[in-house]
């Protein structure tokens, strides 16, 4: 199927909408012209409702050309104030923008093709008793849904059959948010602005009057009080003190923690004496190992909680864990991170979702343990 | 263990290596595998790669490495350190084991010992000793048919899964005798084989049943017929048996208003429990989640057993690992200085349980025990002909 211009004022994004601006012939210099007046304003209007209502950008359907031609505009105008920090929340507000249009969408077959031409993902659409109407490979559900963080999201609580997971329309449309995000923030990173007439100068100088601050730079802890050790390495520093056999991931865990709290190699192989198994050499080798200092020189990440869950060693503590996807989030005064995750846009790892940050796949890379090279 | 049954053990892995080390077969794009191995008595050598299975088998025969390994991962550069490598692939991995299952058995056959005054038991692992109050205490489990048997349960189940819930045909699938106490199964050409760990808990985690959420039928109306958990949930609640501890209707209608209904929060989770837990498959996720790992390659031998990791994808029915997995079923015998040791089936016939005895046992048995580290050889006879060849050979490749 094709889209019709209706279809590509709801979703700008689309490449067919660039063909759709290619085919009007408008160019930046028409832009200064008083015939363009409404696309401008409504572009500057799109960012001024990413930037202030709840990060929400509005869908005038009603004027197709001003919507479609209003999106690239707002592209440029974002990118001309070099501001980082606006750029990923513009991305988000338009890629929410797009998730509300598609939960709304009532034609099966233009969500099957965005997901075709736009994502290469091969959607069924059918409808069988009660089961949710579309599916997608089991693969391509949960290479995506592994960024959500409430139990919902997880395979186990969804319907799989014959290698598909059968989703309701408004779960499918959640789970690409992040890709649209992602492709938004990409196209705002690869276009050349050239220069623009003085009227677009004039909104993009008041967009960075009005532009908030960036958010606070990632935090560190370091001295972190025994007390305020999450649940889990709290349990493994407890067993090792009775002297039982911490498992794999308990000792994997407690010396990554501690290590990023700001612990030395020393300060952890002190504590194993009491371990069954104990070898001063061998326990030192393996700290040293984890702390990038031997092998392979990577520096291995504390594992996050749902891994820690996965292989059966989270002490989840009922209120304070409710809030974190990994130890070191864990509430305390020093690491207030946690309280940043809430309501209904939480994800599993990190709090991401909600303010400007690096690409989805990169920050999962990074928090991989095995992935950081020193 | 002493340098006379490593002699013993390393001589008997090599006559296997030498004799059947055409059954290994090449795994496919073998130059692109990360291989390892361990000497006896010696540390893990990784990060080496072969390019055809001939140099594998020679390497096999020349070393008798204790264990033999091969990652499930593809690379680019297999030798590479491993943030080099370049990781592009790899199959889906499972492994049940028999210690996961927490069988009752267990308190019967595994063997703990103390490292603090040296007593050894049977039993499960007390948190002290009764005898030092000491707290340094291991444990040396043991498998036994019921344990070899539950895993085969386990392992069917996860077939099960694999089929209706995940679409992998049998053709995909390989299941392997681990060679120790479970199995090992491998899905080859899936939609799965890009996924990273992350994507790996998710699918280990469906297996486990781990983070069901309790009320997750009541969205709509459970159906026998359903796929995924929602049919197993539903077929649980069918086919229990009229009289039972969850339901007090007998119909299958009248138990799912029950449970929406009537139930509290409390009976709804104990229920949840049950059904998650005669419905899910116990594996170790470590493995499955684990993209770097290196597994142990078919065909090779088990270093904890002296049994070999064998294919029974056809016929996992009849396979029965105390008797088809055994590396060198011939004639020869040896005497072992026992320790501690269990009733024992294999190769047909049981031994045991032994405390602190010298016996003579077909040397296949002699070997299941002695890699267990449960005894040693006695070097008479036959066996220190054994570690003569063996030394003569050391000295000779030394030299």
């Amino acid at each position: 199927m094709q889209f019709g211009s209706d279809d590509l004022a709801k979703y700008t994004f689309l490449p067919q909408a660039g063909d759709f601006i290619r085919l009007q012939g408008v160019s930046i210099s028409d832009l200064a012209n008083q015939d363009y007046i409404k696309v401008i304003q409504r572009a500057e209007e799109r960012v001024l409702q990413a930037i202030k209502d709840s990060k929400n950008v509005s869908s005038r359907i009603d004027e197709r050309v001003v919507e479609i031609l209003s999106f690239p505009v707002a592209l440029m105008l974002v990118k001309s104030t070099k501001l980082d920090h606006l750029m990923g929340r513009y991305a988000l507000a338009e890629a929410i923008r797009v998730e509300t249009l598609l939960k709304q969408e009532k034609n099966p077959k233009v969500i099957e093709e965005l997901f075709r031409s736009s994502l290469g993902l091969e959607l069924e659409h059918s409808l069988q008793g009660t089961l949710p109407e579309f599916r997608i490979p089991i693969s391509e559900y949960v290479k995506r849904s592994v960024q959500f963080h409430r139990d919902e999201w997880k395979l186990v609580n969804k319907v799989a059959g014959g290698g598909r997971v059968f989703l309701a329309q408004d779960d499918l449309i959640r789970l690409i948010r992040e890709e649209i995000r992602s492709m938004i923030l990409q196209r705002l990173k690869d276009i050349k602005v050239p220069k623009l007439p003085e009227n677009l100068e004039q909104v993009v100088k008041r967009l960075i009057a009005i532009a908030p601050p960036p958010p606070r730079s990632a935090y560190t802890i370091i001295n972190v009080r025994p007390e305020d050790y999450p649940p889990c390495v709290r349990h493994s520093l407890d067993m090792l003190e009775k002297g039982e056999n911490v498992p794999h991931y308990g000792r994997f865990l407690m010396a990554t923690y501690l290590l990023s709290v700001g612990k030395t190699v020393d300060d952890i192989v002190a504590l194993f004496p009491k371990a069954p198994d104990f070898k001063q050499s061998v326990t030192r080798y393996q700290v040293e190992h984890l702390a990038g200092l031997k092998g392979g020189r990577t520096r291995y990440r504390v594992p996050s909680c749902s891994t820690l869950a996965t292989n059966n060693f989270c002490f989840r503590d009922p209120v304070k864990c409710n809030v974190i996807t990994s130890p070191l989030q864990y509430p305390s005064k020093i690491s207030p991170i946690g309280m940043r995750v809430s309501g209904k846009e939480e994800t599993r790892r990190g709090p991401a979702s909600t303010k400007a940050s690096p690409e989805p796949k990169e920050r999962r890379k990074k928090r991989g343990w095995m992935k950081t090279q020193r | 263990m002493d340098e006379n049954s490593t002699l013993i053990l390393k001589r008997y892995f090599k006559e296997y290596y030498f004799h059947y080390g055409e059954r290994i077969k090449a795994p496919s794009e073998i130059a692109s595998r990360e291989f390892g191995y361990f000497p006896f008595g010696g540390a893990m050598i990784r990060h080496i790669s072969f390019k055809d299975i001939g140099t594998f088998r020679a390497a096999l025969v020349r070393e008798a490495p204790a264990g033999a390994y091969c990652s499930n991962s593809l690379y680019n550069d297999p030798t590479a350190e491993m943030h080099l490598k370049g990781w592009k692939s790899a199959e889906l991995i499972f492994d049940i084991d028999a210690d996961g299952l927490k069988l009752p058995c267990k308190k019967v056959h595994d063997v703990w010992l103390c490292k603090g005054g040296g007593k050894k038991e049977f039993g499960l692992r007390p948190e002290t000793c009764p005898n030092c109050k000491g707290n340094r205490i291991l444990e040396l489990t043991w498998a036994c048919p019921d344990c070899l048997e539950g895993t085969k349960k386990e392992t069917m189940k996860l077939l099960e899964f694999l089929e209706f819930d995940f679409g992998i045909s049998s053709s995909q699938v390989r299941v392997y005798f681990s060679g120790n106490a479970g199995y090992h199964i491998s899905v080859e050409k899936s939609q799965y084989e890009t996924l990273d760990s992350h994507g790996r808990a998710e699918i280990a985690d469906y297996l486990t049943g781990r983070g069901i959420m309790p009320n997750f039928f009541n969205s709509t109306r459970l159906l026998p017929n359903d796929p995924g958990w929602r049919g197993r949930v539903a077929r649980f609640i069918r086919d229990l048996p009229e009289v039972n501890t969850l339901f007090k209707s007998t119909t299958f209608e009248k138990r799912l208003s029950e449970l929406i209904s009537d139930f509290s929060k409390k009976q709804v989770e104990n229920f949840m429990t049950r059904a998650v837990s005669e419905n899910s498959v116990k594996i170790d996720a470590m493995v499955t989640t684990d993209i770097h790992r290196i597994f142990r390659m078919p065909e090779t031998l088990n270093n904890k057993t002296g049994l070999v990791k064998r294919e029974c994808s056809d016929n996992l029915n009849s396979f029965d690992p105390t008797t088809d997995a055994i590396a060198i079923k011939d004639d020869s015998k040896a005497e072992v200085m026992v320790d501690i040791v269990p009733k024992i089936e294999i190769g047909g016939s049981s031994y045991g349980p032994f405390r602190s005895e010298t016996i003579e046992l077909p040397l296949y048995v002699g070997v299941y025990i002695v890699s267990r580290g449960a005894g040693k050889f006695v070097i008479t006879g036959q066996n220190s002909a054994l570690v003569q060849k063996e030394a003569q050979q050391k000295v000779r490749s030394d030299n």
